[in-house]
């Protein structure tokens, strides 16, 4: 059962264009130009319910308006929207109580008070049993471990408890749906590790839809079934994450341990990406040779003691296909 | 149906209570802010003792030295509790991002920037109007103030505080369409230092000055209810509320209209 469904989704912007300069700074106010952006570009595309999706594509690409189109916050120039049965334009606030977000990058918690007293104003906000979301809020404290963390003043938190703080904050009213728009941008390995845990323990155990973008490979690898690639507004990936590595994987990775020392390789194709005494690591341009034309090489003229092969990684790829997408 | 409409009612009161807990945070504000009421008193004590020795009256327009002082200490104390102004937080959401959030909830955006706005008030009101008091005594003495003009009072300034709201608020939605509404909130300001009782109590303008500063929406603000307290007059009260009720009703439902209109062009920065 579809919970998200996107048809011919449009959504531009007018900015105004100001030349450097006084004379163009006074021709602008009485003339001000404007150009009009396609932010978001015949989108349409639909989400299942539990499905854990990521909704990934370069800067400027359409992602976050996308999001705050699908939660309401904006309205579309054009096309169809329907989430959880509701017209976010029309119904945004009956939408409200049924879906959760974060902004990665802006803050809902009330930055002088301890986060609790965020949660119990979004209790009364989304108008819950008192009992109820008593119930909730242990479990959230317990899942995002922010016991201690309840009645610390948020200014004082590092980022990484203030995000866990902040996602909880987002899961109050037990939404159906959850919109996570870079949930782990600015955070250290370890803090990004907790995030994802969690975020997958909502989506496999609480079964919470979740509709993620992130900048984040590690994110999208680890979380996400399927992935949308989106640039300049247009779908131009939809489809099992694991197939991205499938059909755009143009290079493998392969590192070779020697018994010898190696001075020289040269190996018509390869590309040496890192070099060490006893070891080397190629990468190889799969559409122009093949893996067994290099192996030959390195068995005819090493002693070779070990041998791995890599995809490159998933960060690459979608570099990749962003590159591909601006030629 | 009851428990329904209860919870929907609880949830601005708690947006002020939190509104006023974050207030408490800023203490130092607050005290500053009286502080800088306290210095405007002292100039205006002195500045009216010499105008009313030099007139050689003892009342002008039915108030003396000591009530115009009263008066603009209240006047001041309740404007400076407004702030910051509505239209500021509202224009730091635009800018920020930051009202992805707050327009994206459960409620009525327009009662939950009002409960915030009276929530944030009620701790800098009393402070000013505590230390304000203090330097009125002082400074000029007593005036005698009733049970009447502090009742009938209250109610205006109840209401000047809801039409000071409104206006900024409606200041506040400029942001939808342009990019600044700094320029806007400053010709308000100046509009409440002309006509708002602030520097110069109404009572003391030439008549048809006065009549036309009256019904002003920048008089009722927050000069009716000090003027009220001074010096109550019930028939005064009967004008002042009407004259609000007047500005409340046109100012709400452009209010109303304005953010309709305004939620089809909002864009949020940051993507």
């Amino acid at each position: 059962m579809n919970v998200i469904e996107v048809k011919n989704l449009k959504k531009e912007f007018q900015i105004k264009q100001k030349r450097a300069g006084l004379k163009n700074g006074l021709a602008f106010l009485l003339r001000p130009e404007y150009k009009n952006i396609k932010a978001v570009d015949d989108l349409s595309f639909s989400v299942s319910r539990g499905e854990l999706l990521a909704f990934i594509g370069p800067n400027g690409a359409g992602k976050s308006t996308t999001i705050k189109m699908l939660t309401g916050i904006l309205f579309p120039s054009s096309g169809h929207i329907n989430v959880l049965g509701f017209d976010p334009a029309k119904e945004r606030q009956k939408l409200a109580y049924n879906i959760g977000s974060v902004f990665g990058q802006k803050p809902q918690l009330w930055y002088h008070l301890p986060a609790i007293d965020t949660y119990n104003l979004l209790a009364r906000i989304y108008e819950l049993d008192q009992r109820e979301y008593k119930k909730h809020l242990a479990f959230l404290v317990e899942a995002f471990e922010i016991g201690d963390l309840l009645n610390t003043p948020v200014r004082k938190l590092s980022l990484g408890q203030r995000m866990r703080c902040e996602i909880a904050a987002s899961l109050i009213h037990k939404p159906k749906i959850i919109f996570l728009d870079e949930p782990t941008i600015g955070l250290d390995v370890v803090a990004k590790q907790h995030i994802r845990e969690v975020i997958k323990y909502l989506n496999e155990k609480e079964k919470v839809t979740i509709f993620l973008t992130s900048h984040d490979a590690g994110d999208i690898e680890s979380l996400a079934r399927r992935t949308i690639i989106v640039n300049f507004g247009k779908i131009i990936f939809d489809g099992p994450t694991e197939n991205l590595k499938k059909n755009y994987i143009k290079s493998k990775i392969v590192e070779l341990v020697t018994e010898d020392p190696i001075e020289d390789f040269n190996f018509q194709g390869g590309k040496i990406i890192e070099k060490g005494k006893f070891d080397i690591k190629v990468e190889l341009d799969i559409s122009k040779n093949s893996i067994d034309k290099l192996l030959s090489f390195a068995v005819e003229n090493f002693n070779i003691k070990d041998i791995n092969i890599f995809d490159p990684p998933l960060e690459e790829i979608i570099a990749d296909i962003y590159r591909a997408q601006k030629l | 149906m009851n428990g329904v409409y209860a919870l929907k009612i609880i949830k601005y009161f708690e947006v002020a209570k939190i509104n006023y807990f974050n207030s408490l945070v800023y203490v130092i504000n607050a005290l500053s802010r009286s502080g800088v009421v306290v210095i405007r008193i002292w100039i205006f004590a002195q500045l009216y003792k010499i105008t009313y020795t030099a007139s050689g009256a003892e009342e002008i327009s039915g108030l003396t030295v000591a009530m115009v002082v009263w008066s603009l200490m209240m006047t001041q104390s309740f404007q400076s509790s407004g702030r910051p102004p509505v239209s500021e937080i509202i224009d730091e959401e635009v800018k920020s991002g930051a009202l992805a959030y707050s327009i994206n909830r459960p409620y009525s955006y327009i009662l939950f920037h009002l409960s915030g706005y009276m929530g944030r008030g009620t701790s800098s009101l009393f402070i000013n109007l505590l230390i304000g008091a203090a330097a009125s005594l002082i400074l000029v003495g007593p005036v005698k103030i009733t049970l009447f003009g502090i009742l009938f009072g209250a109610v205006l300034m109840i209401f000047g505080r809801l039409l000071d709201f409104l206006i900024s608020f409606i200041i506040g939605l400029a942001a939808f369409w342009i990019e600044d509404t700094t320029a806007i909130a400053w010709i308000y300001a100046k509009g409440q230092m002309v006509f708002g009782g602030i520097i110069l109590p109404i009572a003391l303008f030439p008549d048809y000055l006065q009549k036309i500063a009256e019904f002003l929406p920048f008089s009722q603000l927050f000069y009716s209810a000090a003027r009220l307290i001074v010096n109550f007059d019930m028939e005064l009260f009967q004008k002042f509320i009407l004259i609000q009720f007047f500005w409340i009703a046109v100012f709400s439902a452009l209010a109303y209209f304005i953010f309709k209109k305004g939620l089809k062009y909002v864009t949020i920065n940051g993507g």
